[in-house]
């Protein structure tokens, strides 16, 4: 019995040596659970069994709808729950979901090729909740877990950069800039709706209300459960508001006439 | 030949008319339709991704769990009731008992694989989505990773005689065998000469599950151009095979 367990002990090693590892995803060490580390520790055990199990794309799964859920719900700094829930959504709410990077930091832990995450909470970072140093750490993260994506244009990564710059811009207080480089990014398809509302909301606040209601026509397409009410009551608004504008316009006009 | 077949036709409708497969297979295709609820709560832009990813993990499961009880209890269940003395009582050998309970059981979990997956589709399908081609190669790598803790597990049961001690084994060389870029990253890290050395003997012994498990990466074109298919099914094979062989072996000196 003992010779037979040398002889596989031998065979193994000798296989695993020959094959080693040959996709060298996880083989790099800043994906490694060690490097990254959990942030959230009232997960751990169930981020654990991710790693353990080898289903670190499905428990990423759950923690992108616990993310949501944290989002979603209302703030836990605050402690009377009559608020309207999906205030967060329309309104600015600085110092508000505190733990909102670590969440968006456990799933892309979980999987670092996750993008939707990175624009999301990149997003909601830095012009929901007004935290763009926060923002510009998540960026950073994703751009150091992109980084083999470099060398193609198209890529995520490249798209994380416009989040960057964008960020950069507002606090510079450039938000034109800041603008054009929110409009590359909702034009080129990969950002999320509320990407897109933050660009309608950014366009509407500087007067360019043709270009609001184009978004939000889009997102009310598009039938995001979320924006739908928003985008109805939005068009409505950003129409009058277009048609006061050409009023005022031609008031002006014949006047100079 | 004709034999070997024999024993893995008949091996294969054993494992189909177990309660405990029936139980199993119609828990996994709940739990698949189960997966329509978290898309649900993941938003409106992410539920594609939810829904590919749930259903895979369970097939991935299902056929984990099929692999360990099954195998451990039906090569037990022959021994108690004795039955396997009127198999070896034919002129058929210990080695092709072994290796057509294995082929038996291989074929037993491509069929499982074919009906999850079958139900998964029809899922995506209904919720207008579409499957790639890596979703095949994802369940390729399933199976693969299955051929090896079957060979695991049946070394397991057939040198220890007991369902606990085989599949403790099997299920602590899954995790350990998931857990190897970690297990390289401690190893690196530690100055004792001596556990340094035990442990890199560990890392080189068990299986590296890591290599097949495409589910994780497969969304990345990048990755997924660095998997080898090729090297997936020589790795597999080679490693079913150097246990298989041991079973054997085993099994041919054992006093029944």
């Amino acid at each position: 019995m003992k010779v037979y367990f040398i002889i596989l002990i031998i065979c193994l090693i000798f296989l695993n040596l020959v094959i080693k590892n040959p996709v060298s995803f996880y083989k790099d060490e800043k994906y490694n659970i060690f490097v990254s580390r959990l942030p959230l520790e009232k997960f751990f055990v169930i981020d654990s069994i991710g790693f353990i199990l080898g289903l670190r794309k499905f428990i990423s799964d759950i923690a992108w709808i616990q993310l949501l859920q944290y989002y979603g719900g209302p703030p836990p700094e605050r402690h009377d729950h009559k608020e309207d829930i999906y205030e967060h959504m329309t309104k600015i709410q600085p110092g508000m979901y505190k733990k909102f990077i670590d969440y968006c930091k456990r799933v892309v832990v979980l999987d670092p090729l996750y993008s939707f995450v990175y624009f999301y909470g990149v997003g909601v970072l830095a012009w929901n909740l007004e935290r763009p140093d926060e923002a510009l750490n998540l960026v950073g993260f994703g751009l150091k877990n992109l980084e083999f994506q470099k060398s193609s244009s198209d890529s995520d990564y490249w798209e994380l950069v416009k989040y960057q710059q964008a960020i950069c811009y507002k606090l510079g207080g450039k938000y034109l800039e800041m603008i054009d480089k929110l409009k590359e990014i909702v034009e080129g398809g990969k950002a999320p709706n509320m990407v897109k509302a933050i660009l309608a909301n950014m366009y509407k606040k500087y007067g360019r209300y043709e270009e609001a209601l184009s978004i939000w026509e889009e997102l009310l397409l598009v039938n995001d459960p979320e924006y739908v009410e928003r985008a109805k009551i939005q068009i409505l608004q950003l129409k009058k508001l277009i048609k006061e504008k050409y009023e005022k316009n031609s008031t002006n006009t014949k006047r100079n006439f | 030949m004709k034999n070997l077949f024999k024993i893995s036709i008949f091996s294969l409708k054993e494992n189909l008319k177990t309660k405990l497969y029936l139980v199993l297979l119609l828990f996994s295709i709940a739990l698949i339709f189960i997966g329509l609820l978290l898309t649900g709560l993941s938003g409106f832009e992410q539920p594609q991704r939810v829904l590919v990813n749930s259903g895979i993990v369970m097939i991935e499961l299902f056929c984990l769990l099929l692999v360990l009880l099954n195998t451990v209890e039906l090569f037990l269940q022959d021994v108690e009731t004795k039955s396997i003395y009127i198999i070896l009582s034919k002129p058929i050998s210990r080695t092709k008992y072994i290796v057509g309970k294995y082929f038996g059981m291989l074929l037993t979990i491509a069929v499982s694989i074919l009906i999850m997956s079958a139900f998964h589709i029809l899922l995506i399908k209904i919720s207008k989505w579409y499957v790639t081609k890596e979703y095949f190669f994802i369940l390729t790598t399933i199976f693969l990773k299955m051929s090896i803790v079957l060979s695991i597990a049946l070394f397991g049961v057939v040198s220890m005689t007991s369902r606990v001690a085989a599949v403790v084994t099997s299920v602590l060389l899954w995790i350990a065998g998931h857990f190897t870029s970690e297990l390289m990253f401690i190893i690196k890290r530690i100055k004792v000469d001596v556990v340094k050395f035990l442990l890199n003997i560990f890392y080189y012994i068990i299986p590296n599950f890591q290599l097949l498990n495409l589910k994780d990466f497969f969304d990345s074109s990048y990755f997924v151009s660095q998997f080898s298919l090729i090297k997936a099914l020589g790795y597999t094979f080679v490693y079913s095979a150097i246990f298989l062989l041991l079973t054997c072996s085993v099994f041919k000196n054992k006093d029944l």
